[in-house]
């Protein structure tokens, strides 16, 4: 195969039509060695993701600066408008003019501290944006991943424990013969023994007969909640357990 | 008449009318200069993709202002990276095989041409399958598009992206019904151009949504 260059750029004026045609024919930049370089650094943005798994801002501008220089190499290479007539950059340009606005805007609102959205979900109370994150909680502890079994017609363990804050995952284990699912109740105990009946609460997993269905949720304020299968009948028939906050 | 000899019909028919349509324009475009000196169906597809950009634009800022409502662990934290990663080494290689196409019918080599097309389109319905999985993944988790904004946003986003890719791969179809019937050639393989710049913006959209939903 032949092999072209990928970086050398002629120098023919740029006004010239006719040179810029014969430089679109005469291009041959080494595709394969523009997708090892885009293989390579899609691998480096994963490796720190990887690595820094805790979204700390100062990953953000990396990965935002290696996902444009990807971009780059498709247009400017595959897309060719390196070698093409600027003519349909200046109009591509315009569009990606109009794709900036939008991205600054959403990155000052993804930049912006985690308190201030909780703070606006808070006061919206509950709908569908809102969701009320509980207040951090520095004793709250690493995520914990409880194993649930479920069956016609209760849970193993039917009581549960979490400190307020902590990220719970779930793993819900059916080992009946029909669909299964835990909800753990919005609203404590004390207030709502029976959620079952008012239809309270997140659905948090499911799985059908013979399944694992995963899921998570962040332990809210301290205090019990009932957690429930809300198959119809089936907390009736036993299918419900206390999840205690400290 | 069997399924295959149907579609095989139809393909010709879908063939001969773009091929009419680009014929016409090809002589236009040898025998009457452009103002611009331009070939203005590569301009509408320019254009066209502008457009494009600014309707993704919308959709991911969209996705951007809402994700930091729903708590992690009831939506970003249930996408699998490993599989986003795959679909994101199919894709880009997939645009590869693409501009490699073009390569060698410029070089007059129309059944390379083929085999690549072919690839690319292959390449396109694994990442469709990727896709597939993780939709499957999500949902067996309890997570769907009326779940949470998460679910709503996500879906939202990454189905219309996948809708594109279903596009280019039915486009890149057609490519090969047409080059069959040697309706492309080293001469005039415009056609494959475009489709072209249709599937690298679907890639280079994905590259975008790569970072924004599954890394940052
Ligand atoms: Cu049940």
């Amino acid at each position: 195969m032949e092999h072209g260059h990928a970086v050398s750029n002629p120098k023919t004026d740029p006004g010239d039509f006719v040179a810029e045609e014969k430089r679109i024919e005469k291009a041959q930049p080494n595709y394969i060695a523009v997708f090892v370089i885009l293989g390579v650094l899609t691998a480096i943005e994963v490796g720190i993701t990887t690595l820094f798994p805790d979204k700390t801002v100062g990953t953000v501008p990396i990965l935002l600066f290696l996902t444009v220089a990807k971009g780059l190499l498709v247009i400017l290479f595959y897309m060719h408008l390196k070698f093409d007539n600027r003519i349909y950059s200046i109009f591509f340009g315009a569009g990606i003019l109009a794709l900036a606005v939008p991205f600054v805007i959403s990155m000052i609102f993804l930049m912006s501290p985690p308190q201030l959205i909780s703070a606006r979900g808070g006061t919206e109370g509950g709908g569908g944006g809102g969701e009320a994150r509980p207040t951090p909680n520095p004793n709250a502890g690493p995520p914990i991943t409880v194993k649930i079994g479920a069956t016609e017609f209760q849970f193993t363990p039917d009581a549960l424990t979490a400190n307020s804050g902590q990220v719970v995952r779930v793993e819900l284990t059916n080992t009946g013969s029909v669909e299964h699912n835990f909800v753990v109740a919005d609203k404590p105990a004390s207030q709502d023994p029976q959620p079952w009946v008012t239809r309270d609460g997140k659905l948090i997993a499911k799985a059908q007969a013979g399944t694992t269905g995963k899921g998570g949720f962040t332990a809210p304020a301290s205090g019990d909640y009932v957690f429930y299968c809300n198959v119809p009948g089936h907390a009736e028939a036993g299918m419900h357990g206390i999840f205690s906050v400290k | 008449m069997s399924a295959v000899g149907k579609l095989e019909q139809a393909g010709h028919r879908v063939g001969e009318t773009l091929e009419d349509v680009v014929d016409e324009a090809h002589a236009q475009a040898e025998h009457a200069e452009t103002s611009t000196g331009l070939d203005h169906r590569k301009l509408v597809m320019w254009i066209f993709i502008a457009s494009e950009t600014i309707f993704f634009a919308a959709l991911m800022a969209t996705y951007l202002v809402y994700r930091g409502h729903t708590p992690h662990e009831e939506g970003l934290g249930h996408l699998s990276v490993p599989v986003a990663s795959f679909n994101t080494f199919i894709l880009l290689a997939s645009s590869l095989t693409m501009v490699l196409s073009l390569q060698a019918i410029e070089a007059g080599k129309r059944g390379r041409m083929i085999v690549l097309l072919i690839l690319t389109a292959l390449f396109g319905l694994a990442f469709l399958g990727g896709q597939a999985f993780e939709y499957n993944e999500l949902l067996k988790e309890g997570i769907s598009i009326d779940t949470n904004l998460f679910g709503a946003t996500f879906f939202t986003l990454t189905g219309f992206h996948g809708t594109h890719v279903a596009v280019g791969i039915l486009w890149i179809t057609m490519l090969i019904i047409r080059a069959l019937r040697g309706g492309i050639t080293e001469h005039n393989h415009l056609a494959v151009e475009l489709g072209g710049l249709y599937w690298h913006f679907v890639d280079l959209v994905w590259v975008v949504l790569f970072t924004i939903i599954y890394l940052i």
